[in-house]
């Protein structure tokens, strides 16, 4: 849950950020830094929230 | 913004997939299918992840937020125009960033993989030297100014060959399974990476993404101006064949053997630009 709300909580500051930049309420570096700074978080929280817990088989995928 | 994000990174793994299948086929082999990178990355996304043991947890964790971050930044600066200098404080940054993946497994493979990340920073000098020789035609370090001073006197590659080529070496140099990928040579199983599994790796394959697809984007961006989107992606693969070409056909150096080339590089990278600052 805690994993959940990071994802969300991390995402939503991006999209936030996003919406404020093209509001003209935030220049565009400070987007930028919020992405930088969020993305990283987002990508790791999202696998880890994500991930086969242990204990139990691997989700297939169809790539394979 | 974050929608160009994603697409660098997922274009920048399908580059790598690229490299991978060039590879298999010159060396006539089937090969992965070209999206094999992004797959990768997905299915380490999904499998179960924890943190080594003899690992140190702090390091062992940020290092994956700091590959991504650092690539990010890097992926701004080149869009924004800014100066060449920060890319190379990030590009100095990324050894950080290997050596401290390595470093903080606790694995001696990672160690040693950590270890030639700094031996391997020979493969910098090159950078030095050809960003200097562009700084003293066109006069500025700045990206902008770059690709203005190009679209007035034509592209740099015309005029700068041998610092292209330089250049070119430094990409080489990043490339996995090239001469000068003593980083993670076969002998030390991943090298830096080999303990970084599951939600870890799949981290690491974001920021190879951004990394390759923004090493790409400023050579051709130094060298042939600014292209259409178009034509940037098109020169993208043209490079990363053409690379893939060279790691196919030669052998993985010895880190001595490596640091030697690459130091003999820089040496005829500073002879000329010593010439060209005398005929300036």
């Amino acid at each position: 849950m805690t994993l959940l709300a990071a994802v969300v909580a991390t995402g939503l500051a991006m999209v936030l950020a996003g919406l404020l930049e093209q509001a003209g309420l935030v220049p565009l570096w400070v987007y930028q830094g919020v992405l930088v700074a969020m993305f990283p978080v987002f990508a790791l929280t999202l696998g880890l929230w994500w991930m086969a817990p242990e204990g139990e088989e691997d989700i297939p995928f169809l790539g394979y | 913004m974050i929608a160009y994000l994603l697409f660098a990174v997922f274009f920048g793994l399908l580059l790598l997939g690229l490299h991978r299948k060039v590879i298999a086929r010159v060396q006539r082999r089937p090969g992965p299918p070209v999206w094999q990178e992004i797959l990768h990355m997905l299915k380490f996304s999904f499998k179960s992840t924890w943190v080594p043991a003899t690992a140190s947890e702090t390091l062992f964790v940020g290092i994956v937020l700091v590959a991504i971050g650092i690539w990010s930044a890097a992926l701004f600066v080149a869009l924004a125009g800014g100066s060449l200098l920060i890319l190379f404080g990030i590009y100095m940054l990324h050894k950080i960033v290997e050596h401290g993946f390595g470093l903080s497994s606790g694995s001696p493979y990672g160690k040693f993989g950590g270890v030639r990340s700094v031996i391997s920073a020979a493969s910098e000098i090159p950078l030095f030297a050809s960003v200097a020789v562009v700084s003293m035609v066109t006069g500025s370090l700045e990206i902008s100014d770059i690709i203005q001073y190009q679209a007035v006197h034509g592209p740099l590659i015309a005029a700068l060959p041998l610092a292209a080529l330089a250049m070119y070496l430094v990409l080489l140099s990043k490339m996995p399974f090239g001469p000068f990928s003593i980083v993670e040579s076969k002998e030390l199983v991943s090298g830096y990476k080999t303990e970084h599994f599951g939600v870890w790796r799949a981290g690491l394959e974001v920021a190879n993404g951004l990394k390759t697809y923004v090493l790409f984007l400023v050579f051709l961006t130094v060298f042939f101006g600014q292209l259409p989107f178009a034509w940037t992606l098109a020169g993208m693969v043209i490079l990363i064949i053409s690379l893939s070409f060279v790691c196919a056909t030669t052998p993985m150096l010895s880190p001595f053997d490596s640091v030697t080339v690459q130091t003999i590089i820089t040496g005829v990278m500073l002879a000329y630009a010593a010439v060209l600052g005398a005929f300036a």
